[in-house]
């Protein structure tokens, strides 16, 4: 029994990966066909599109063949990878329609950056004279990302059909990232540091960390990374470009450590959210759930299903169910907002209840520790086999 | 007592996340795949 479970579990960790790749490329097939659809169905007022150059299209109004209509897309690193955007310009140089084509940001971000405004803040002006839009404060990233392709949209319109110069580019707002990214690293090497055998102040230091964990990455900064980093991470999207690269690295340096030195060091000592639970349980003195091996599979199960349809659908954002954002950011659902009460409460009752009970963060690592698990079982049998050989 | 309120607390993690992301999902299969997520238009 216990070999076919080991045989079975090998089988497993080896098929995840493919089936990964396969949910992959059906999205990037998928993908592929919705564009040019797309840009028809920014407005039923608008027929009749045809590519007249790379991203650049013409059409009429509906009814009215002689009301040209030029259209154009963009595509700019946001959050979560590129985001999409199009412009429709009349003949009078006015810009008739804005739209969204395609995002990987969380929902709830764009619902607010729309929400207020900003692309009714381009609609309707001349494209000789482009209003100056600023980003929104708390979601920085895809409101630069909306204004870039705006203006990039609006530009290849602008030279291509009425051979206007480029315009003055509006310099997006300055993203921390050096300093998010030097942040990050400095809590992985404090994290390394505290581990070691020689360093003593083990508990204090922990806690401290995990303390400056809250106030940095989590109020100020609201750095994390989530399922959907990783969906984010798997479909490429960081070779197409991001607005910002920290919680992908905080996922691949969270990775590389746990590979290297065996150790979960994110969710002990640098996870925010865990720290604000664990604070939380210190409070009751409270103890860790008691789990059934069902919990734990399902939770894995769970985590596989949400990624794979995210790989498959090409939308990360969708991935996302932490309640991270809401908990230190406040944006979110409805659901989300319930979710984090619920950890809240909990959190008095039971040690940390979300990271033992259903973070997709502990399923990843399990993964992770069985992959190498079986990789240096592998090594070690080679290493056995070519030292046979060569006493031989 | 600890076991039953870590169940019941794992089964709402389940039920509060599936009603989070599913509906998307679902969403993302039954629509139009031409459909844009945001309009503005000048009218």
């Amino acid at each position: 029994v216990l070999i076919v479970s080991k045989l079975l579990k090998t089988i497993i960790v080896l098929l995840i990966p493919l089936f990964l790749a396969l949910a992959w490329a059906g999205g990037e097939v998928r993908k592929k066909e919705a564009m040019t659809q797309r840009l028809g169905n920014i407005s039923i007022d608008i027929e009749g599109v045809v590519p007249i150059d790379e991203h650049l299209y013409q059409g009429h109004r509906k009814d009215h063949p002689e009301e040209t209509l030029y259209l154009a897309h963009s595509s700019h690193p946001s959050y979560g990878g590129p985001l999409k955007v199009a412009a429709v310009v009349d003949r009078q140089k006015q810009i008739q329609y804005l739209a969204i084509l395609d995002s990987a940001d969380t929902h709830s971000y764009l619902d607010k950056v729309v929400g207020l405004g900003i692309l009714d803040q381009f609609t309707g002006k001349s494209i000789e004279q482009m209003p100056e839009v600023d980003g929104i404060s708390g979601a920085t990233f895809s409101s630069v990302a909306i204004i870039n392709g705006v203006e990039s949209a609006v530009q290849k319109i602008r030279s291509a059909k009425f051979g206007m110069p480029v315009m003055e580019k509006q310099e997006p707002a300055a993203t921390p990232e050096t300093f998010n990214i030097i942040l990050i690293c400095m809590f992985f090497l404090s994290a390394l540091v505290i581990t070691n055998k020689r360093f003593k102040p083990k508990r204090k230091a922990r806690a401290v960390l995990l303390m400056l964990s809250v106030i940095t990455l989590g109020f100020w900064l609201d750095i994390q990374f989530s399922i959907s980093t990783v969906v984010s991470l798997l479909s490429g999207y960081w070779l197409k470009g991001m607005a910002t690269y920290t919680a992908s690295l905080c996922l691949v340096l969270a990775v590389i450590v746990f590979i290297v030195t065996k150790k979960n060091l994110f969710c002990t000592f640098i996870c925010p959210f865990g720290a604000v639970q664990e604070g939380l349980g210190k409070i009751t003195g409270c103890s860790p759930p008691k789990q059934k091996r069902w919990m734990d599979w399902i939770a894995r199960t769970w985590v596989l299903i949400v990624l794979l349809a995210a790989l498959y659908f090409q939308t990360p954002s969708d991935a996302m169910y932490e309640p991270f954002s809401m908990a230190f950011n406040f944006i979110g659902s409805g659901i989300t907002y319930g979710l984090t009460i619920l950890i809240v409460f909990a959190s008095l009752a039971i040690k940390r209840p979300w990271c033992n009970l259903f973070c997709p963060v502990k399923s990843m690592f399990y993964y992770f520790r069985c992959a190498r698990k079986i990789f240096e079982k592998q090594t070690k049998y080679q290493f056995v086999q070519i030292k046979k050989e060569l006493e031989q | 007592m600890k076991q039953t309120v870590s169940i019941l607390l794992f089964l709402g993690f389940i039920l509060l996340c599936g009603a989070e992301i599913f509906p998307k999902f679902i969403a993302s299969a039954t629509k139009d795949r031409g459909t844009v997520l945001y309009v503005s238009s000048a009218e």
